[in-house]
């Protein structure tokens, strides 16, 4: 009896451990969906996901989002493309973020991206900006991650 | 009881000796260097100016250059120079001026694509030797031209990197403010066409060797 009881147990905290390794359904998502060109992406998953906290939990959990974010030519041609950062949380945050430009057939252009510095105060919002060093018509994705 | 004693010593002895050999050799794999990404944040981090530094600060200059009208949107492309002559590290932090001039000219001499032209100043002396060799026949005259004089610049990188230091003595944290600005002088009129600066601050208790 006492055996039939400890493989029971055993057995029934091998499936709850391989239920707590396996990912949500929205996080799968989210971790794998097509994000596009002239979008802005959370690389850091910490910032903002979407995902299932237990049963009750929220399905969307985020610290920072955007707000708004565009592109413009500048008076030599080149490209700028700007973000809006929205700090949600009681903590200045500092991130990371970087701009891959592409033609509009979607071939990555341009100089290597390279990560920036923004400090976005608690609960207030902070503008990233990144020119192009190409003249052609270009699109863009920005890709945001916590400063280390 | 005092001869087993006496035995039961020596052997103790023995063992011991056996135990703690004069020299050994380390035969574990030691900790391989590893490759890191010079445009992020690296293992060893402290408060001077790292190479993420470098290549941020760097990088927006020369996009902001490529967007200014004066200097990359002219008919004719203008004349650059860009070294550390006029380029001075007034901060407490150890630093090669070198690392941000040159990491800038060549960046931007392939991003502009034409739409500047850079002259080489700190190679002068090479090309003043070549000519002369070329004008007293030593040398035939290349294959490209032959010009009067080498080339003038137009404008010209000047810069400075200042810092101002701080130090909490209970924690013994330490905080060092950058402001590292970049300038391009018009070396004729002597006015400054284009400015640009990169600030930052970083905080660290690790005590961190710059060489």
């Amino acid at each position: 009896m006492k055996t039939l009881i400890v493989s029971a147990l055993l057995a029934a905290g091998l499936v709850v451990t391989g239920c707590q390794s396996s990912m949500s359904k929205e996080e799968f998502q989210q971790r794998t969906e097509d994000t596009g060109y002239n979008t802005v992406i959370f690389t850091d998953y910490d910032l903002n996901r979407r995902f299932k906290d237990g049963l009750t939990g929220p399905d969307n959990v985020m610290r920072l989002s955007t707000t708004g974010h565009g592109i413009e030519r500048t008076d030599t041609g080149t490209s700028q493309v700007w973000v809006e950062l929205r700090n949600h949380t009681d903590f200045n945050y500092m991130v990371e973020a970087r701009t891959s430009f592409y033609s509009q057939s979607g071939r990555p252009l341009d100089a290597r991206p390279v990560w920036r510095r923004i400090s976005v105060p608690a609960n207030a919002r902070a503008v990233y900006e990144e020119k192009s060093v190409s003249t052609d018509r270009l699109q863009y994705r920005v890709e945001v991650r916590q400063a280390r | 009881m005092n001869r087993r004693h006496l035995m039961a010593g020596l052997g103790a002895l023995m063992v011991m000796g056996g135990c703690t050999p004069s020299s050994q050799v380390d035969n574990v794999a030691g900790q391989a260097s590893v490759y890191e990404d010079p445009s992020s944040s690296g293992r060893v981090q402290g408060v001077g100016i790292e190479s993420q530094d470098v290549v941020a600060m760097t990088d927006e200059m020369m996009r902001d250059m490529l967007s200014n009208r004066i200097l990359a949107a002219r008919d004719v492309p203008p004349r650059i120079i860009i070294d550390n002559e006029y380029f001075k590290n007034e901060s407490s932090s150890i630093i090669n001026t070198n690392l941000l001039t040159d990491r800038l000219r060549v960046e931007l001499n392939r991003a502009a694509n034409g739409r500047m032209v850079f002259v080489g100043r700190h190679f002068a002396d090479m090309v003043e030797k070549e000519r002369e060799l070329k004008r007293d026949g030593a040398v035939d005259g290349g294959t490209i031209r032959q010009t009067q004089a080498t080339a003038g610049g137009d404008y010209r990188l000047g810069g400075r990197i200042a810092s101002l230091d701080a130090m909490d003595r209970n924690s013994q944290t330490r905080s060092r403010y950058h402001q590292v600005t970049f300038e391009m002088i018009d070396l004729e009129l002597g006015t400054i066409v284009w400015s640009g600066s990169y600030e930052m601050k970083k905080a660290s208790q690790d005590n961190v060797l710059y060489r």
